[in-house]
């Protein structure tokens, strides 16, 4: 203990100026933060300074340059090193390491989280376990990936050629697009994540552990890049199809969640020249979604396309991620599809059967419960504190702390205390709907704070890819719904559209994008 | 008598390039053995192996009675090394360097560190980097010998110093050499005569020869013999003598095997009797430019 205390005062001595850039712009960002997320309660007659802006990328540097250059005070890579023939114990040499970066690295930031939670209107004590947590995440993150590179090169400008040379190399196998896998397959991701994962941490812990140990540098080297590489090898090994198939059992018809028709509305003519020979030909597809049971709702999280002629010829395309909630009110939608550019070619004034196979997730409805609305900012339970923000009342942002929960909120427009304007004014019965089906992370690694958004479309009854629906303002005095979506299943679903002229529905690649961005689907 | 240090048929490879060629050594406890032999010969690599610094391809040291691989911690408190490539830590101060190392030795002898910084002339309030290559290497020194060592080991550490830090390097190495072992390499020759006991001479990552000092400079002999007329050198010779020469009625050669009598009586069987017979003592320097031409002829 007394030799980790004895080099840990030492490099407190020799980095003080790494530890202290690193502490300012600690400050710094949760100065910025604040003023900008709060800028009511937190105004400063101070002029935003221009360069604060690059405060989150100057201190993920300064981070890098602290971690290595701790590591490297007492370099593990080369023999010319003097301390590596005097009486060091390399436990209490790693473990003054760690303690460094507890205390300039891991207790500034807990600190720094505890002032953000208290800005943004939460106590600490509450919070405890998950600041600890979140320490947890941002060590493993921030401090493991610095920690292995300065613990593999000798110096710094080693450690930033090694940081870019990883860089590049990521990328540039995430980007080789033949080897990555369909990102319609990310809902079945988590198995060889779990595994690259697994390979990741120990494989990081090895190495520390026996660079510290034994100052094997080829060693170690070879065996984080053999994990890189095992970590690739896992994700292209991985049978996606396979575990799509496990995990999205088919349905029967009868116990499908929805029904899908085809729809009879003619496109019209496409605003805009189609491309020349293009690789793929987009089609949007009018249908109908009806059958949900009430409490329940549909998304899609990946589609698949296969085109069927009068002969029984199939043409199959590949997955691709799907999108759209479907309710239990009947939804009248246009399929957005994709085909090779050959097969349409070929079929496109020929009736077919589009068989369209959706990998899809049902939710349940559960605790539903209501809140007013009020003026400035309230606390919504399961929410944390939400308010509008003026003069734009379309959108409700809640704020909580570490993650903002899953949701579905529901309004009635009838009972807008603001409506829109005349001419948009809502008809029909329908609720509008606000989700948030997934757990949104913290806006920053810092900031203990995420965020969630309560938007509300209203659809309008001539809604159409070129007439997109308008957002209903949210005012206080409003009574929106709030309930918990619960997943009961995932489960494939087959529908059979036909007879299908797929030239009728050809629409350019802008008109498909503007489509998608309606979330039609 | 123990050794200090100890190897067996150590060899080490970089890629194709044979640094250490089985290498047998013994330093006896008490020793101020010097590896001597020309750059590139694998002196370092063989130090690096010793302190653990580069593991051996095959073979194996002993270092105070510890496999070298097993060199690490608290081994260290009872070996001082200095090499005039280590990196020193040049941000401390002098005074700062001995105020952290303290700490690690528990034998850390706190009036002797006084009197090496004051032998040496080290200022305590000086930043490392400010200071000249000589007081690196005699801070480097002295934070070495603070801590009673038992085994001192020493890689070209009068490389590039003038003389007179260099005599105050040896001075303060040979005042307290009676307390540990000294092992040193250089090629330097006539640095090391004065004070070496044993020495080594290795070359291409071969020990030629490893013998006391005293022991190899009685059996070197510089031979002068004066005959009436021209002699050609018989041939063969015997394999003992070096670096033959016959100038007119004058036969110079190096004898590696000198004892009076036996010498006489080889010389007086290839020539015959000569005028006159001179048997000159060696220099190092000398001696080993022998075996060099030796091993450069071969």
């Amino acid at each position: 203990m007394n030799q980790t205390l004895h080099i840990f005062r030492k490099d407190a001595r020799h980095h003080w100026p790494e530890i202290l850039l690193s502490l300012v712009l600690l400050i710094l960002y949760c100065w910025k933060e604040v003023r900008e997320e709060y800028p009511e309660r937190f105004y400063s007659s101070l002029s935003i300074i221009p360069w604060l802006e690059f405060v989150p990328i100057l201190l993920p540097v300064a981070w890098f340059l602290l971690i290595v250059r701790l590591v490297q005070d007492e370099s593990l890579v080369g023999d010319r090193q003097w301390w590596v023939t005097k009486p060091y114990q390399w436990p209490s040499l790693l473990t003054a390491k760690l303690l460094s970066f507890s205390v300039w690295f891991c207790v500034p930031v807990f600190f720094a989280q505890c002032f953000l939670l208290r800005a943004a209107g939460f106590a600490v004590t509450p919070h405890f376990a998950g600041l600890l947590y979140n320490q947890f995440g941002i060590i493993s993150v921030v401090l493991a990936a610095c920690f292995l590179i300065a613990c593999l090169t000798r110096n710094l400008g080693h450690a930033i050629i090694a940081l870019i040379g990883l860089f590049l190399l990521m990328t540039g196998f995430s980007s080789f697009e033949r080897f990555e896998p369909n990102p319609a397959l990310q809902p079945i991701q988590g198995v060889s994540d779990m595994l690259s994962g697994i390979v990741a941490v120990t494989a990081s812990l090895a190495v520390v552990l026996w660079q510290f140990a034994r100052r094997k540098t080829v060693h170690t080297r070879s065996v984080f890049l053999a994990a890189i590489a095992a970590t690739w090898v896992i994700q292209l090994a991985t049978p996606y199809h396979a575990l799509m198939e496990k995990k999205y059992p088919v349905a029967s018809v009868q116990d499908q969640p929805f029904r899908m028709a085809l729809r009879s509305e003619p496109l019209g003519k496409p605003a805009n020249p189609p491309q020349k020979d293009p690789k793929n030909i987009f089609l949007r597809i009018p249908v109908e979604v009806s059958g949900i049971s009430p409490g329940n709702f549909v998304t899609v999280d990946a589609q698949q396309l296969t085109v069927e002629d009068s002969t029984g010829a199939k043409w199959q395309e590949e997955w691709t991620g799907g999108s759209g909630q479907w309710w239990p009110e009947n939804h009248s939608i246009w399929s957005m599809l994709s085909v090779k550019n050959s097969v349409y070619q070929k079929l496109k004034s020929e009736p077919v059967k589009v068989r369209l196979e959706m990998a899809v997730r049902e939710y349940h409805l559960e605790d539903p419960r209501e809140f007013r609305v009020q003026e400035g900012e309230f606390r919504v339970p399961t929410l944390g504190i939400c308010g509008t923000r003026i003069p734009l009342r379309t959108d409700l942002i809640c704020r909580s702390p570490f993650v903002a929960p899953p949701f579905v909120a529901t309004f009635d427009p009838a009972s807008a205390k603001c409506p829109m304007e005349p001419d948009k004014t809502l008809q029909g019965s329908s609720p509008l709907r606000s989700a948030n089906l997934g757990e949104f992370g913290q806006r920053s690694l810092i900031s203990p704070i995420a965020t969630s958004n309560i938007h509300f479309f209203s659809y309008l009854p001539s809604l159409s890819p070129l007439n997109p629906p308008k957002s209903q303002n949210i005012c206080p005095g409003d009574t929106i719904g709030l309930s918990t979506p619960v997943v009961s299943r995932h489960v494939r679903v087959e529908v059979l559209l036909e007879p299908v002229k797929m030239e009728e529905f050809r629409v350019v690649p802008a008109q498909f994008v503007e489509s998608v961005t309606v979330g039609t689907f | 008598m123990t050794a200090a240090i100890r190897t067996d048929q150590l060899s080490k490879h970089f890629f194709r390039l044979q640094a250490l060629d089985r290498l047998a050594l013994e330093v006896p406890e008490g020793a101020v053995y010097s590896l001597v032999g020309p750059n590139g010969a694998g002196k370092t690599t063989a130090i690096k192996i010793f302190m653990n610094l580069l593991a051996a391809s095959s073979g194996q040291a002993e270092v105070l009675g510890r496999d070298s691989r097993h060199m690490r911690g608290k081994a260290y408190t009872q070996i001082g090394y200095v090499s005039e490539n280590q990196e020193i830590p040049e941000w401390m101060k002098v005074g700062a360097l001995f105020d952290y190392l303290r700490d690690f030795y528990p034998t850390w002898d706190r009036d002797l560190e006084d009197s090496l910084i004051k032998q040496f002339d080290l200022p305590r309030d000086r930043k490392i980097k400010a200071l000249s290559r000589g007081m690196k290497m005699k801070l480097a020194l002295a934070s070495a010998l603070a801590f009673h060592p038992k085994l001192i080991v020493l890689d070209e550490p009068f490389g590039g110093l003038d003389p007179l830090v260099r005599d105050q390097l040896i001075e303060g190495l040979l005042e307290r050499a009676q307390e540990f072992t000294i092992f040193l390499s250089s090629h330097d020759l006539a640095e090391i005569e004065s004070f070496a006991s044993h020495v080594g001479y290795l070359e291409q990552g071969r020990l030629r020869f490893s013998e006391e000092m005293t022991s190899l400079t009685a059996r070197f002999r510089e031979v002068e013999l004066t005959f009436d007329v021209e002699r050609p050198l018989p041939s063969p010779l015997p394999p003992t003598w070096l670096q033959a020469k016959s100038a007119g009625a004058v036969v110079r050669f190096v004898e590696t095997r000198f004892e009076q009598a036996e010498t006489e009586a080889e010389i007086l069987r290839v020539f015959g009797p000569s005028k006159d017979a001179c048997f000159r003592p060696m220099t190092l320097r000398a001696i080993f430019l022998a075996m060099a031409r030796k091993s450069g002829e071969a």
